[in-house]
């Protein structure tokens, strides 16, 4: 992303099934301007990702139901411009 | 001629006799050692006869050859040793057919034919008596030369006879005797080494449940350490928020720096019971050892600096890589050590190599040393020498569970003030 992007534009979406690690991130990137989304799980995320676009997705690869792996999966398949970032 | 003889039955009075083969029989029944025995036996047998000499034979326990245990008044220095063939002499035939022989007179005797004994004998006559045990064969007693230069006669042989059966006798009874000592004593060995067998079984049942209970604990402190990755992580982010939240002058920004060196230490302990608990290590990954060391090594780079330490490093450049069950943890984890032991100035010494089919590498300090009442908890979970905010004790029981999965060894020396060494060895293809 160049410097002069809107970082309020910018629409991220966090899915951590911990909440402090979900929230703390919220709140570092809220913080920076970012426009930011959250989830506990990847069936959550798949849900919002229907009526919702995003930029960026931060994801957990281990949730609770489907992983990171397949919510990556789906999102590549589904809404290929997203791009998305796995933590561990 | 015949009535002429004086005989030994007639010599004696009854009593005289009775007393004298009733000797011989106490004598016999006391001894417990079988050449006392034949000693004893001929002695007395030789002294009852008047005869000048005597020997004894005994059956060999592969039943055929006949050995001489013991003689008496022999001129030709006929050793104890000697042997006979069943059947061969006069000796021989008496054990084979086991019936005693009595010669009047070998000069005139027609029964032996070749078998005549070479001629030392000072009297032509001779009895010789099997000892038996029933029908069982136990050897062969010979006498002759009698000291009055008379013959031997008919009654004589069958006194000769009677008493070849209380020496047979008695010498299978010592025989059983020392059977039965032996026995015993095999048995006591036995009964000694289960009770040696029991007590390490005891012991290594012991080891395996200390073992077992570790590893349960293992698994939870892994466990827990894995829970508490999670909230860690947050609660150091929102920590770091708050600081980039506070200004350089206010009181709180002591308090959250307090806190974050805290979360710090919490955060290295979790990772090194994670450590502790990896069994996870993926077989196809290789770790170079010349990275390991220079890794390890430069991130101890500027406590080397401060500390004045010098680095010696003496590896063989042809290292192969090795498969990663945790190399670069004991690599470390004991250069950590080494440095951490020393306070100012001081040698590192790190040699590796390859020998056989196994890794050697030694890190030797000139550091503070390990006491020796503490050496063998060195590699016990939580056991620290260091500060408390220095070392949580987890370092190495890190190293020793990861030479443990390599199934290689490790060996530690210490000095105090002298410093520490240790040595690792493990195999290539682990």
């Amino acid at each position: 992303m160049s410097k002069d992007i809107n970082k309020n534009d910018v629409n991220i979406l966090i899915i951590d099934d911990e909440r402090l690690i979900r929230e703390s991130l919220y709140e570092i990137l809220r913080i920076e301007g970012y426009n930011v989304n959250m989830a506990q799980s990847a069936e959550e995320a798949m849900g919002l990702l229907e009526h919702e676009d995003f930029d960026v997705i931060l994801t957990d690869m281990k949730l609770p139901q489907k992983s990171g792996i397949e919510l990556l999966e789906h999102v590549k398949n589904e809404h290929a411009h997203i791009e998305v970032i796995l933590i561990t | 001629m015949e009535n002429e003889r004086k005989t030994l039955l007639e010599d004696v009075t009854q009593s005289d006799l009775f007393h004298n083969i009733s000797d011989i029989c106490a004598a016999v029944n006391a001894v417990t050692c079988n050449d006392e025995l034949l000693a004893v036996s001929l002695q007395k047998t030789l002294f009852l006869f008047q005869a000048a000499r005597g020997s004894i034979f005994i059956l060999d326990d592969n039943g055929k050859d006949l050995i001489l245990k013991i003689s008496q008044g022999m001129k030709n220095q006929e050793t104890t040793n000697m042997v006979k063939r069943l059947g061969e002499g006069i000796v021989g035939r008496v054990a084979e057919t086991k019936q005693p022989v009595f010669v009047d007179d070998i000069s005139t005797d027609t029964r032996f034919g070749s078998l005549k004994p070479r001629g030392s004998y000072q009297t032509p006559s001779f009895i010789c008596a099997p000892l038996l045990i029933k029908d069982q064969l136990i050897g062969v007693i010979n006498i002759s030369d009698k000291e009055s230069g008379l013959r031997f006669t008919k009654n004589e042989m069958q006194l000769l006879d009677f008493l070849s059966s209380q020496i047979a006798l008695n010498y299978r009874r010592i025989q059983l005797y020392e059977k039965f000592k032996k026995i015993l004593k095999e048995t006591q060995t036995l009964k000694d080494k289960l009770g040696e067998t029991n007590q390490e079984a005891t012991q290594l049942k012991k080891q395996v449940h200390i073992q077992e209970k570790l590893a349960t604990i293992g698994k939870l402190a892994g466990g827990i350490a894995h829970e508490f990755n999670n909230p860690l992580d947050g609660v150091m982010r929102y920590t770091n928020l708050c600081l980039e939240h506070t200004k350089e002058d206010e009181v709180v920004r002591g308090y959250l720096l307090e806190i974050k060196h805290g979360l710090h230490r919490m955060a290295n302990i979790v990772k090194n019971l994670l450590a502790c608990s990896r069994s996870d290590f993926p077989h196809s990954m290789k770790v170079n050892l010349h990275a390991a060391l220079e890794h390890a090594l430069s991130s101890k780079s500027s406590d080397i600096t401060s500390k004045n330490i010098r680095v010696a490093i003496d590896v063989q450049p042809d290292i192969p890589d090795i498969n990663d069950l945790g190399l670069e943890l004991v690599i470390t984890n004991l250069i950590r050590n080494a440095i951490e032991s020393m306070s100012d100035s001081g040698e590192l010494n790190i040699k590796a190599y390859v020998e056989g089919e196994r890794l050697h590498m030694v890190v030797q300090d000139t550091g503070c040393g390990i006491p020796d009442e503490k050496i063998n908890e060195i590699f016990e979970p939580f056991f620290t020498t260091k500060d408390i905010d220095k070392g949580c004790g987890l370092g190495l029981t890190i190293v020793g569970e990861v030479i443990k999965s390599y199934a290689g060894t490790i060996d530690v020396e210490s000095e105090i003030n002298k410093g520490t060494k240790f040595e690792v060895a493990i195999p290539i293809n682990a």
